[in-house]
């Protein structure tokens, strides 16, 4: 319950109205069970003289209204019985003594109804005297009810086809009727708004808008009719109602009647009507929100041939479908044309309604789609970068109708097809439009949409360029908690990209390049390590021969190395390098891979890679990623054992170049396979063997733990390398005997866990023996004492 | 009642009943009358012969008379003029000629074959126009006694109304402020017609609250010098509620049989006429009444003629408002403030 006094107030009222009624209505109901119809239909009076009051507002009106035309049901039950010696005739001149006139016309209805239903009289003439009489009433509320009681009174009273109350009167008294009262009401309603009050201009109109069903009412009672042919509509009825809406000027009567009578009669009508309909929505009074009337009317037709879509093949057929779509569309824009005021936002609502009909009837015809965005783009050119108070509705707005497409489609290559769509979002504002490419690239990726061509994809980068670059027209910081995942949502669409003829492909791959590179430093850090790894997955699962096109792919992903290299990310750069150069040496494109691994990888290690650490890490992937090679002349892969030999020689930590040196004395094995050399290369892997046993030899006492494990590590992979790379026993031997030294210097207790591992190794050496000789001729007696 | 009379003497012991007839012997009907001298009178119709039976009952002792005689007459009543009659007409048979006594009940006959009954009977409210039987038992040393019997008589016209009955159509207005344009299809009616009309709303600057119509009745007495009127509202009826607008056409219907009417009296006997108007009266939101006054004509019909066809329709819906050949005319309407 409200505080407002005035509400209050108006509470106070009704209720002693609706208390006064309902005793004047029990006063007519003993009146009537007495039978004495004189002094019921003077209580009735009586009760009705309380909707006199000028009081109340519409609505509390209403709620009077209400409990007073119950009681006036009970009155025409009684004199529909029809045992109070009075003929019809008598009855209805007799209430017409009443020298009030709305009481009188509330009786004079009840009495008519009850007349017609007597059949003692065609329905017509009662109508027509009752619709003429009602002019009495001009007070707008008072005349508004009392017709909506008359409307009520008749409905079931209506002369139509299979009417009982068709003697003398056909559906065309009941058309006169309806019509001339909806039309009475209308002007009535349309007077509401005028004349003092003691509301609220703003609160009147409210409680205007809601009496507006009662107008309405007299539309769906038509429609209602089955008597009510097309051809009278269409030559009589339509014209009639839309005269009355035309005519009375008002904005809020023209919205809401327009659209009661398209919700109203039958879609069918409408589509008939059609021409019409739309020639007078074109002329409805400044204000009216024609925008949401012909959307609702093209929601309503979509509907309608979607249900029907057998009515609309045959004959002319689809033809005629599209013409509808064709008929709507050049109609908005007509709108747009004519109208005065045009509201965007309310216009661009219109073209959704025309897109979902699209979408609803047309789903094959794309270029329908392309049609209406042509549509948005011209309403919102210029509109989109604050110029008009309305832009964020604008862009609410637009950002719905761009949305739609993508989710019916569920293909963004079907978007892309259409020009004028991607022209609207590039008109749009920054944050706007990278809202939309971001949803527009998740949903390629969420629907795993293949991109398959040069121009898709470079069309859609260039659309993506929010997401893909530094637009000129950017607002604040790009580099935000989303950055990551927009990113990322990026470089998830390189999966998408896609073609089975390898050469497009890496044309694809090579124009996202083009792309991604123009992205600035962070953001290829997300991009070029996909594209590369794509690159060589790509050329990896190729199988092609065409060693140009090979070629063409490694550069590729080389240059991408390099771009990202550029940006000052060493540490990735030189293992794309070291991917690059193992790719290119699988494929048997050993210059590739070499200018890989020393212009690309090595350069980096020499120049950028700084913390020893991660010179150490980048050394041992760079052995690893030798090892894997075999493509190499002897000289090239002489060369580059060299030089990567030399390199872990100078890690700064001798810990890290123990262990490279390890590593590396690994790398002189495939080289045995060069033959000739065969006794060469065993000499230096045992020099890099020997040479790591020194520089752990050499480190300080202190690091007891960190030798022992470094000489264990090195002894491991000794016994390893004698059998796979036919190390000389001798030096295995050797070793074994450095280590040894080291245990006794250090006074390890040779229950200590390192020395555990040591007996272990001995016994593999031992059990390695009996499959392999030279594991035989390994000394490993030395340590016998050690273990005693 | 009679007790009281009889103890002061002034009861002659005497009841006189009355049993009017026909002519050819059926009893008469009667009417009920409100006013004055309400009650249920005998009926009379133009000019019927008057005719019956008196019976005196005498209670106590014999009444010795020298004569007994019975008039019909008419006279009017002026309340200015109270105590003098203006007998029009009267009439006198004698019952017994010569002196006797009258004892226990005895019956006379009577009969006034051509009772002239020029006029209605009329209970205004300055005026009254009566007609009575008046029994006159002469006595030789004692006071006539008297006994009156009220008839009450009404008149259909005898030749026929002229067919015409033109409408009363008027323009009316306050210059930019109001201009309406009424029109009654008729301007004669018999006492249970129907008054239709409309009213075409031409210009409305004003808030109209509600519009209403009275029928008003203007009863003049006297002549001359002494001219009294007299006037009463019979009945308000509304017949618009609510400020119309411009183009807004009104329908009038007024059934006048729940009204209490006469015909419209012209000049009775030189002493009193009664006319009957419609008043317009338009009220608006500050209760200032704008009002038209029209006079009509109303007539007494026989019953048998006064039968409507089934209800009243207003007749031709579609009638143009009238036209826009409109002239100034300077308003003939009355306005005043309340």
């Amino acid at each position: 319950m409200s505080n407002d006094p005035f509400e209050i107030e108006q509470q106070k009222l009704l209720n002693e109205a609706i208390q006064v009624v309902n005793e004047q209505g029990q006063c007519m109901k003993i009146e009537l069970d007495r039978n004495s119809l004189r002094s019921a239909l003077t209580a009735c009076a009586s009760m009705i003289s309380e909707l006199r009051t000028s009081l109340l507002t519409p609505r509390n009106y209403y709620a009077l209204y209400l409990v007073a035309s119950q009681h006036l049901n009970s009155l025409t039950e009684h004199i529909e019985m029809g045992d109070h010696g009075l003929s019809m005739n008598e009855l209805y001149e007799l209430v017409q003594l009443c020298g009030n006139i709305l009481p009188r016309l509330y009786l004079l209805i009840a009495v008519g109804s009850c007349y017609i239903k007597s059949k003692e009289i065609p329905a017509k003439d009662i109508f027509h005297d009752l619709v003429e009489m009602t002019k009495g009433v001009q007070h707008p509320t008072r005349g508004l009810f009392l017709r909506s009681f008359l409307s009520d009174s008749t409905r079931e009273l209506l002369p139509d086809r299979g009417s009982e109350y068709n003697r003398g009167s056909t559906v065309n008294d009941s058309i006169d009727l309806i019509l001339t009262n909806f039309t009475e009401m209308n002007k009535l309603w349309v007077r509401m708004q005028h004349g003092k009050s003691f509301i609220s201009q703003a609160r009147k109109e409210a409680e205007r808008k809601q009496l507006g069903s009662l107008i309405g009412k007299n539309l769906q009672r038509l429609a209602e009719l089955e008597g009510l042919t097309i051809g009278i509509y269409q030559s009589d009825v339509l014209t009639r109602i839309l005269k009355q809406i035309d005519k009375c000027g008002d904005v809020l009567a023209q919205q809401i009647l327009m659209e009661t009578l398209i919700l109203a009669f039958s879609d069918e009508y409408h589509l008939r009507t059609l021409p019409t309909l739309l020639d007078t929505v074109l002329k409805l009074t400044d204000g009216v929100n024609i925008q949401s009337i012909v959307g609702l009317l093209i929601e309503r037709l979509s509907a309608y041939i979607k249900e029907n879509p057998s009515k609309s093949t045959h004959s002319q057929g689809v033809e005629e479908e599209k013409d509808i779509f064709l008929v709507m569309s050049d109609y908005v824009v007509q709108v747009a044309s004519e109208r005065d005021y045009v509201d965007t936002p309310d216009m661009l609502r219109l073209i959704g309604s025309l897109l979902n009909m699209v979408f609803e009837c047309f789903p094959g015809e794309i270029p329908y789609v392309d049609i209406i965005f042509d549509l948005v783009y011209v309403h919102i050119d210029g509109k989109t970068r604050g110029e008009t108070s309305d832009c964020d509705e604008i862009l609410r707005e637009t950002r719905k109708l761009l949305l739609v497409p993508m989710e019916t489609f569920q293909n963004i290559t079907t978007l892309l097809d259409l020009s004028n769509y991607t022209k609207v979002i590039e008109i749009l504002p920054y944050e706007e439009r990278k809202y939309v490419v971001t949803r527009l690239a998740q949903n390629a990726v969420d629907n795993d949409t293949q991109l398959t061509s040069v121009e898709e994809v470079d069309l859609l980068l260039s659309l993506l360029g929010p997401l893909v670059r530094d637009c000129d027209d950017k607002t604040g910081n790009d580099y935000d908690e989303d950055f990551d995942e927009e990113q990322n949502l990026v470089a998830s669409m390189i999966s998408l990209f896609y073609n089975p003829e390898f050469e497009t492909h890496i044309n694809i791959l090579s124009t996202a390049h083009e792309h991604f590179s123009a992205g600035g430093i962070k953001r290829i850090t997300y991009t070029l390590v996909p594209l590369v790894f794509s690159t060589l997955q790509l050329i990896q699962k190729s199988g092609t021969q065409d060693k140009t096109l090979l070629r063409k792919a490694l550069k590729l992903a080389g240059t991408a190395v390099t771009s990202l290299h550029s940006a000052g990310k060493p540490d990735i750069s030189f293992r794309l390098y070291l991917h690059a150069a193992l790719a290119a040496g699988k494929l048997g494109l050993p210059q590739m891979s070499y200018d890989f691994l020393t212009k690309g990888a090595l350069t980096i290690y020499d120049e950028e890679i700084a913390s020893p650490k991660n010179r150490f890490d980048a050394m041992i992937l760079f052995v690893a990623a030798l090892k894997e090679l075999d493509c190499f002349s002897h000289d090239s892969y002489d060369t580059l054992v060299n030089q990567t030999a030399v390199t872990c020689s100078r890690l700064l930590h001798p810990e890290h170049q123990a262990r490279a040196l390890t590593a590396t004395a690994g790398l002189f094995v495939s080289a045995l396979d060069y033959g000739e050399n065969q006794f060469v290369e065993a000499k230096l892997m045992k020099d890099k063997l020997s040479k790591a046993a020194k520089l752990v030899n050499a480190m300080e006492p202190d690091y007891q733990e960190l030798k022992e494990e470094l000489i264990l590590e090195m002894l491991d992979y000794g016994v390893y390398l004698v059998g796979a790379n036919n190390l000389d026993p001798t030096t295995l031997s050797s070793l074994i005997t450095v280590t040894k030294n080291f245990f006794e210097e250090g006074k390890t207790s040779n229950t200590s866990a390192h020395a555990i591992h040591l007996k272990k190794t001995l016994k593999r050496i031992n059990q390695l023996s009996s499959e392999n000789e030279a594991y035989g001729e390994v000394d490993i007696y030395q340590l016998k004492d050690f273990f005693s | 009642m009679a007790g009281l009379m009889t103890f002061l003497g002034f009861s002659s012991g005497l009841d006189v009943s009355w049993n009017l007839h026909d002519s050819d012997g059926v009893p008469r009907g009667s009417v009920l009358v409100t006013g004055d001298k309400a009650g249920e009178l005998p009926l009379y119709i133009g000019d019927q012969g008057v005719s019956g039976v008196v019976t005196c009952e005498v209670k106590k002792k014999k009444i010795d008379h020298v004569g007994i005689k019975i008039e019909f007459r008419g006279e009017i009543e002026l309340v200015y003029d109270r105590g003098n009659h203006y007998d029009f007409i009267t009439m006198e048979h004698q019952l017994e000629t010569e002196p006797g006594v009258l004892e226990g009940s005895t019956m006379f006959e009577f009969s006034f074959d051509n009772a002239e009954k020029p006029f209605e009977s009329y209970n205004g409210m300055n005026v009254r126009l009566r007609y009575f039987l008046k029994l006159t038992i002469m006595r030789k040393f004692a006071a006539n006694i008297t006994r009156e019997h009220e008839l009450w008589v009404i008149n259909y016209p005898s030749q026929q109304l002229s067919p015409k009955n033109p409408s009363i159509k008027m323009e009316v207005g306050i210059e930019d402020c109001l201009h309406i344009e009424f029109e009654y299809f008729r301007s004669k009616f018999h006492l249970n017609d129907v008054i239709l009309g409309k009213i075409y709303f031409l210009l409305v600057a004003i808030n109209i609250k509600y519009m209403e119509i009275a029928l008003i009745k203007k009863e003049s007495t006297g002549s001359g010098h002494n001219v009294y009127n007299e006037s009463d509202t019979l009945a308000k009826f509304e017949i618009m509620d609510g400020a119309p607008v411009r183009g807004e056409v009104v329908p009038i219907r007024i059934f006048l049989d729940g009204f209490d009417l006469t015909p419209t009296y012209n000049s009775i006997h030189s002493k009193y006429s009664v006319k009957y108007y419609l008043n317009l009266v338009l009220v608006d939101e500050e209760d200032r009444r704008y009002f038209k006054q029209t006079d009509i004509q109303l007539f007494r019909l026989p019953p048998e003629n006064s039968k409507r066809e089934g209800f009243a329709q207003l007749e031709d819906p579609d009638k143009q408002p009238p036209s826009k050949r409109r002239k100034k005319k300077k308003s003939s309407k009355s306005k005043s403030k309340k």
